[in-house]
């Protein structure tokens, strides 16, 4: 960059925010290039810009929206079922299936979100939860009414409503969360060997083998079912909740935690030629948004990997 | 309008991401009439509540729910001033200019706008800082040299680069709109109240 254009340049943008576009301190050959007319059309809109700035968080505003249109497909047939279901209760053993929706004779309801789907419903208390695809939430017929425990197998986030006298309990694989009213992400797929809850607001209490750490705010607790360990850290929640939108983010993750997640969300099924393949690491995001193929690619390139698609299955070998 | 054509209806998921690409512009279209945030966010709300229940009804694609949105923005906005008695005569005014045809130009300043704040999370950290004390908080370049202790030549530099990363964000991003840069725009924006 030459020193005349930066000095022009610094003319110009001086001119709006030191003198406030008083017409006369500047050159007319600068006046009429193109860098002039486009720093003072950005200038001229700060008002605007400054009051976009001054919005609640994009978040906020949706949920506010999202709470008071009509809840996503899965959930209206779940809402039109609903009678079927308090009278599948009375019976105490009829076993109803109906996309997802499943209700056990022990009287327990429970919806799943199934392979490429995300689902949100909202509990009788007014919790709302997110259900990632292949993830299970259970909760039993006298919900709100007794009490406020629900099951949960897989990734969910929560947003809890508040209650002083009745904290609602997610139990997980082996241990357990109490909370009042807040929002929280938990992570315990089946056969992962590791429950994860992140706290995004309030505060919650995580128990597993009797013993119990109460989280703040940003703070992720694992615990580690084959070790027993429970390890607690801070993190960035805006990835923790990237799912909700269709995004993963990986930091040195194993391929088989990755592929893992692309099994359930893209409903295919993964074969690794070499066993040791499974544990390369990765670094980078998955979008739900892209085509699997893309995502593919991606992990081809920073890991010496060959994917191939083969018999509607993609199987994974080493370079 | 043709009779036939398959109506257009977002799912709850495109319908959310719809709300993401849209609020901002949509509350800057309250804005021209009402600089409360909080009343704007409230209007901007229950528009995109109305829309999510006519939209099965009305609109044919993305371009007709976008317009359809701005125009009920507007019209809560305006009857929300004339619930609390604002003066006829100014509403009147506001209407006009509203009823241009071009809807097209009518929304300009507001995607720009949008635009500009998306651009501004690109620039470096500390660049932004001093860029958004000058640009936001109205601080003169010796101000802003004072309050973070660095000398008024770094002001200057600083504010250079944020201009020109923001042009070239603009440029990139709105090949469309360049006419909005090539020429200056003959009607001046109405008043804010």
């Amino acid at each position: 960059m030459n020193t005349k254009e930066n000095t022009d340049q610094d003319q110009i943008v001086s001119h709006f925010h030191e003198k406030y576009g008083v017409r006369e301190d500047i050159p007319q050959d600068l006046k009429e290039t193109k860098d002039y007319r486009q720093t003072e059309k950005i200038f001229s809109l700060r008002e605007h810009v400054t009051f976009l700035n001054s919005l609640s968080p994009e978040d906020q505003l949706w949920r506010r929206i999202g709470a008071q249109i009509k809840p996503p497909v899965l959930f209206r047939y779940w809402m039109r079922y609903a009678a079927i279901i308090v009278l599948s209760f009375s019976l105490g053993s009829v076993f109803i299936y109906f996309s997802g929706v499943h209700i056990h004779e022990t009287a327990m309801a429970s919806v799943s979100s199934p392979r490429g789907q995300i689902t949100s419903l909202k509990l009788f208390d007014g919790s709302t939860v997110w259900l990632n695809s292949e993830s299970t939430i259970q909760y039993s017929s006298d919900f709100n009414s007794g009490n406020r425990e629900v099951y949960v197998e897989g990734e969910a986030y929560f947003e809890v409503t508040h209650s002083e006298e009745k904290p609602f309990i997610v139990h997980l694989e082996n241990s357990a969360i109490k909370v009042h009213g807040t929002s929280f992400n938990v992570k315990a797929y089946p056969g992962c060997d590791r429950v994860e809850a992140v706290l995004m607001e309030g505060k919650i209490e995580f128990t597993a083998n009797k013993r119990s750490v109460v989280m703040e705010p940003h703070e992720r607790v694992v615990f580690s079912l084959r070790k027993g360990t429970i390890v607690k850290d801070q993190i960035d929640i805006e990835k923790t909740l990237a799912w909700k939108k269709g995004k993963y983010y990986y930091s040195n993750e194993k391929l088989s935690t990755i592929i893992g997640q692309l099994q359930r969300w893209y409903d295919i099924e993964f074969v690794f030629n070499e066993n040791d393949l499974s544990l390369y690491t990765f670094t980078g995001v998955i979008n739900h948004e892209k085509s699997i193929e893309y995502n593919l690619q991606l992990i081809e390139l920073t890991n010496k990997i060959n994917v191939e698609f083969k018999n509607e299955k993609i199987i994974i070998t080493g370079k | 309008m043709k009779l036939v054509e398959k109506k257009y209806q977002l799912s709850f998921r495109e319908f959310e991401n719809f709300f993401r690409e849209n609020f901002q512009a949509a509350s800057l279209v309250a804005f021209r009439y009402l600089a409360d945030r909080s009343l704007v966010e409230d209007i901007v709300q229950e528009s995109f509540v109305i829309l999510w229940e006519k939209q099965s009804q009305i609109f044919t694609n993305k371009e007709d729910l976008r317009k359809y949105l701005f125009v009920t923005v507007r019209n809560r906005t305006i009857s929300y001033l004339r619930s609390i008695r604002f003066k006829q005569v100014d509403i009147e005014t506001y209407l006009s200019e509203a009823d241009l045809t071009d809807q097209e130009k009518l929304y300009d300043d507001e995607e720009l706008a949008v635009r500009i704040l998306k651009a501004t999370q690109k620039l470096p950290a500390r660049c932004r800082e001093i860029f958004m004390l000058a640009y936001m908080e109205n601080l003169t370049y010796n101000h802003i040299a004072e309050r973070l202790s660095i000398s008024k030549n770094t002001v200057k530099t600083q504010m250079v680069i944020a201009y020109r990363v923001l042009r070239e964000e603009l440029r990139e991003l709105y090949l469309g709109l360049l006419f909005l840069f090539s020429v200056p725009r003959l009607n001046s924006r109405i008043k804010k109240i």
